[in-house]
């Protein structure tokens, strides 16, 4: 809705205040899974284990470091646009995957805070805490994102 | 079990002449058009009527505002009361559907069972849904990515796997042997479209292009892209006994599987599911799980495999389904594309309807609009585009960010052939 058309618009987005909240743990904390059976982690967490199948599987909060396995820098004009909300970071985005000290992937995911030509794959990073977009009600809609570790 | 054969396949064109009406088409006409058009593709006389339960595909709900279409399908089509399954696993969806009306046929449940596959993209719910579509959305989508830049992600680890120009090359590569299949194939979206690269000007930019280097903005302006087109294709099923009763030159499907492995990239490369460990972003594990499957449930190896057709959108599903043909050696996959051996004359014939950079990619449809062309090729009639050894083809499937996969072995059925 706006001054120009009052009515509610009819079509709109996926994205649920409800869904961010109830996923607050892995996007804040990177909590994942550990089976409890099996010694499997896993992130995103998960109830089931998907080696041995038990239902014995607990939180396990991850490592804020990892090491950048790939990553590709998009710039602007890309061929698509942004993902609606993400036009916020600007026009040159480094999308990334990264692999945890204990060995679980994340991503895709974004390094920010580094230009792009000092990023290099291998290197460690560090998760950091960021807004990512602003959800249909005004609320902003919060998860990690990946810096230089620079603290080693 | 029994075995079950197609006797009747159907395809909406995808060229200008159709597609320019597109905005005066509702999916419903995709539908009717490609369901009718096989149906009457029944040589021997078939009544829709005769059709005892359908299974459609199409990308995802919120692609064309409908979901739950069982009934309207049965109502547009003039079938009620029979059973219509509806199926929204994206772009491998109709080989979904292929592997449900076998798994009918086969169960000796149902001796007539139309399959379908269409799509109608332009009539989206909400553009983000739909790039949230085929993704784990959760954890990627929601993370401010979708196919385009997963798939950005993908290429980069592909460069770094293989090598950046080798990459290039063999995408160039397979890209313009589709313009040329595409080119002769009056049904495609590139029939009678002018391209203005060729594959040695293409070449020369990947010649300029450094190892580790960004790629030349210029190779991707002038690499024909993906050709997006809506529409439908649909297949005939019965028991392979009663096959002859409709046509005299059926085609057994003598394998089908769908797999499954988890959508979002980081567990894919980290999946610790049984069978899945050895499989990286490169290569994926649904699409060599499910032809493993199928080549077991027909009794063959690569050897006996005369063609294929797969799912090719991007350079990072077009490797993974081709090596899961087995056919090229794991070690020499790109070098086998960029030898041509897909090609015309090659050892492995590929995409011969033009695939998504030639017929059009038609995610819903994309696997039926493969047993269309397959089925065509061991006819014999499709023209210049024509095999000259068309016994067994196998069909590769991709689902969203290379989710999951079905395949299918289909062979020549020729009476008296």
């Amino acid at each position: 809705m706006n001054e120009l058309y009052p009515e509610q618009m009819y079509r709109h987005g996926v994205l649920r205040t409800t869904k961010a909240w109830r996923q607050r743990t892995e996007r804040y904390r990177l909590v994942g899974s550990e089976c409890r059976s099996c010694g499997t982690l896993w992130w995103p967490g998960r109830r089931i284990c998907g080696k041995c199948n038990s239902r014995d599987v607990v939180e396990r909060q991850f490592s804020p470091v990892g090491e950048l396995v790939t990553h590709h820098v998009g710039q602007l004009p890309w061929y698509v646009p942004p993902v609606g909300g993400f036009e916020v970071y600007g026009d040159t985005r480094t999308m990334a995957l990264v692999r945890l000290q204990e060995g679980v992937y994340v991503g895709p995911t974004d390094v920010v805070d580094c230009p792009p030509e000092k990023i290099r794959d291998g290197m460690r990073l560090r998760k950091v805490f960021r807004k990512l977009r602003r959800e249909g009600n005004g609320n902003w809609q919060y998860g990690f994102m990946w810096i230089p570790d620079d603290t080693v | 079990m029994k075995r079950v054969a197609i006797v009747g396949v159907g395809v909406t064109p995808r060229n200008h002449a159709y597609m320019r009406d597109y905005d005066r088409r509702s999916w419903k006409d995709y539908v009717i058009d490609g369901a009718y058009d096989a149906i009457a593709d029944v040589k021997k006389g078939f009544n829709a009527r005769d059709i005892q339960y359908a299974v459609v595909n199409y990308h995802g709900e919120t692609f064309m505002e409908a979901g739950g279409i069982g009934p309207v399908v049965a109502d547009i089509l003039g079938l009620h009361p029979i059973g219509v399954l509806p199926l929204c696993t994206n772009c491998t969806g109709a080989g979904v559907g292929l592997h449900e009306g076998y798994s009918l046929v086969a169960s000796g449940r149902y001796d007539r069972v139309l399959v379908l596959g269409f799509e109608k993209g332009s009539e989206v719910l909400n553009g983000a849904d739909v790039r949230a579509l085929g993704g784990d959305v959760d954890y990627d989508y929601n993370f401010g990515y979708d196919h385009p830049t997963i798939q950005a992600l993908l290429q980069a680890y592909a460069y770094k796997k293989w090598g950046t120009k080798k990459v290039l090359r063999a995408f160039a590569a397979y890209r313009m042997q589709s313009i040329w299949w595409g080119t002769r194939n009056p049904l495609a979206a590139r029939w009678g479209v002018r391209y203005d690269v060729t594959l040695d000007e293409l070449n020369a930019i990947i010649d300029r292009t450094p190892e580790n280097g960004p790629i030349p903005t210029e190779f991707w302006a002038r690499l024909p892209g993906n050709f997006t087109v809506e529409g439908a294709s649909a297949a005939i099923l019965v028991p392979a006994e009663d096959a002859y009763n409709y046509t005299d030159w059926p085609v057994f499907i003598e394998g089908v599987a769908y797999k499954t492995n988890a959508h979002l990239l980081s567990r894919q490369m980290y999946s610790q599911a049984l069978g899945l460990e050895r499989y990286d972003i490169c290569d994926f594990a649904s699409p060599h799980i499910a032809v493993e499957e199928a080549y077991k449930m027909a009794g063959i190896t690569a050897r006996d495999v005369d063609f294929a057709e797969v799912f090719e959108s991007h350079i990072t599903s077009l490797l993974p389904t081709l090596a899961a043909t087995r056919v090229p050696e794991p070690d020499k996959l790109l070098d086998f594309v960029i030898k041509g051996e897909t090609g015309p004359g090659g050892r492995l014939p590929t995409g011969t309807n033009g695939g998504c950079g030639g017929f059009g990619l038609t995610s819903g449809s994309n696997f039926s609009d493969h047993v269309y062309e397959a089925v065509h090729q061991m006819r014999g009639d499709t023209g210049e585009r024509q095999l000259k050894k068309t016994d067994v083809a196998v069909i590769v499937g991709m689902q969203g960010e290379m989710a999951s996969s079905a395949a299918a072995v289909l062979r020549n059925g020729r009476k008296g052939g």
